[in-house]
């Protein structure tokens, strides 16, 4: 199909951002969406727009033993290894954190059966996530919490005996900085500290071994 | 620059309580966590967690794959995959472009339309329709925290004209293509598209200015 136009672009956008244009037209419209930001920029405002018109379909029960069926089914795909059971504690103690008021990022979220807060003066502080990989498996996870204090917070659980390891950070400008050391115990710990830095410019969290071998490496993705 | 954190092994005991009786005074039971931890928490493989998060979400997943297939063994399908899907790339989830259970409705009412690329029946009757459509309205809040954003919509919608406000709600939620809108409407192509435009412009607008 020919290129389109902005204005023939106006045209298609809404059944775009609704999911429902047929092929042909799709790809012309997403061709033009490449590469005029304007028209992006209509398009995103109106993909929300849809994506939100989805939440507001009327809840419906399930059939009776979905829950288990799926749990089954998750647990039989992700083969639940028991080591990593320890991780929840410390999952649950980032939430503690949050919960304690470090921000007031768990006002918001937390309150579910009080009213929102009024008026939220500054963009609510975000928790980012990154997982830990070693040897190209999961090893933990990373939380970054971009509040004041902007903090990290780090869950691993690894293959290795290393005792002490250090946090490399680094920044998407490639900036790199060691924040600090901690131990693991049988190639487990969990650690947090406060941090000096935008978490939202982070690219990875490295632990390093005092040998300097890099034992599991999380990712930001922004 | 801290050597130590302000946590550490140390710091923090090593033993918690079990998390479905809640961490204490200060602590928040797993099905009270916000929904973006309960998601990255799915990566630790934890069944509590897991639990918590199918019981939050399990009906809106299951209700927008529905919505599609029309069919209550092919939307369970739908929503296992959902959840398998957000099991594997809760990673990549970002809280800045929607809350959890944007994504989660998005994920189950793609792979629903996937599911039912070819040729189905129309998912829904005129009836059907218009429960949904007062649903959308005036229906209760999921969850405070978006009650605001919530109501806005349901008033915008509420506001559009009632052919253009079906045209959308056939769309976004049914997965119906303007073809289908059309045969389902018993009016032209052309009018169909028509309504869909007007509409989206309309809610823009209303959701712009207010
Ligand atoms: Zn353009």
């Amino acid at each position: 199909m020919a290129d389109v136009t902005c204005e023939e672009f106006r045209e298609l956008a809404s059944e775009l951002a609704l999911g429902i244009l047929p092929g042909r037209e799709r790809a012309a419209a997403l061709a033009h969406r490449d590469r005029c930001s304007t028209c992006r920029e209509h398009l995103d405002a109106l993909t929300t727009i849809s994506d939100d018109l989805r939440t507001l379909v009327p809840d419906t029960e399930p059939p009776v033993g979905f829950e288990t069926r799926l749990l089954d089914h998750l647990h039989a795909r992700t083969r639940v290894q028991r080591r990593r059971r320890r991780l929840l504690a410390t999952i649950t103690a980032a939430a503690l954190v949050i919960a304690a008021g470090l921000g007031g990022w768990s006002l918001g979220t937390l309150t579910q059966h009080q009213p929102p807060t009024a008026a939220p003066v500054s963009p609510s502080p975000r928790l980012l996530t990154a997982t830990f990989t070693a040897d190209h498996r999961d090893a933990g996870q990373a939380f970054a919490y971009t509040g004041t204090p902007p903090w990290i917070y780090m869950a691993v659980d690894t293959e290795h005996d290393t005792t002490t390891v250090s946090c490399q950070l680094q920044t998407t400008d490639g900036h790199l900085v060691t924040i600090g050391q901690f131990q693991l115990s049988n190639g487990y710990g969990y650690w947090g500290t406060p941090i000096n830095l935008d978490p939202t410019t982070l690219a990875t969290a490295r632990l390093i071994a005092t040998n300097g071998t890099i034992i599991a490496t999380a990712t930001f993705t922004t | 620059m801290p050597l130590r954190g302000f946590w550490s092994r140390r710091a923090i005991p090593a033993r918690l309580p079990p998390v479905s009786h809640g961490v204490g005074r200060a602590g928040v039971p797993v099905d009270r966590l916000p929904d973006d931890m309960l998601l990255a928490g799915l990566a630790t493989g934890d069944e509590e967690i897991a639990v918590a998060f199918v019981r939050r979400f399990q009906r809106s997943v299951f209700a927008t794959a529905l919505a599609v297939v029309g069919d209550r063994q092919l939307a369970e399908d739908v929503a296992q995959q959902t959840f398998e899907r957000a099991w594997r790339h809760a990673q990549v989830f970002d809280s800045r472009r929607g809350s959890v259970r944007t994504w989660l409705t998005t994920i189950a009412h793609n792979l629903a339309v996937d599911t039912v690329r070819t040729v189905r029946p129309v998912p829904v009757t005129p009836d059907d329709l218009a429960a949904v459509l007062d649903a959308v309205a005036t229906g209760p809040e999921h969850h405070v925290i978006n009650a605001e954003s919530t109501a806005r919509l349901r008033r915008a919608i509420a506001a559009l004209p009632p052919d253009q406000a079906r045209a959308l709600v056939l769309a976004a939620i049914h997965g119906l293509t303007a073809r289908e809108i059309a045969e389902f409407e018993h009016i032209p192509l052309g009018t169909a598209k028509t309504r869909i435009r007007a509409g989206m412009s309309k809610l823009r607008a209303t959701l712009h200015a207010e």
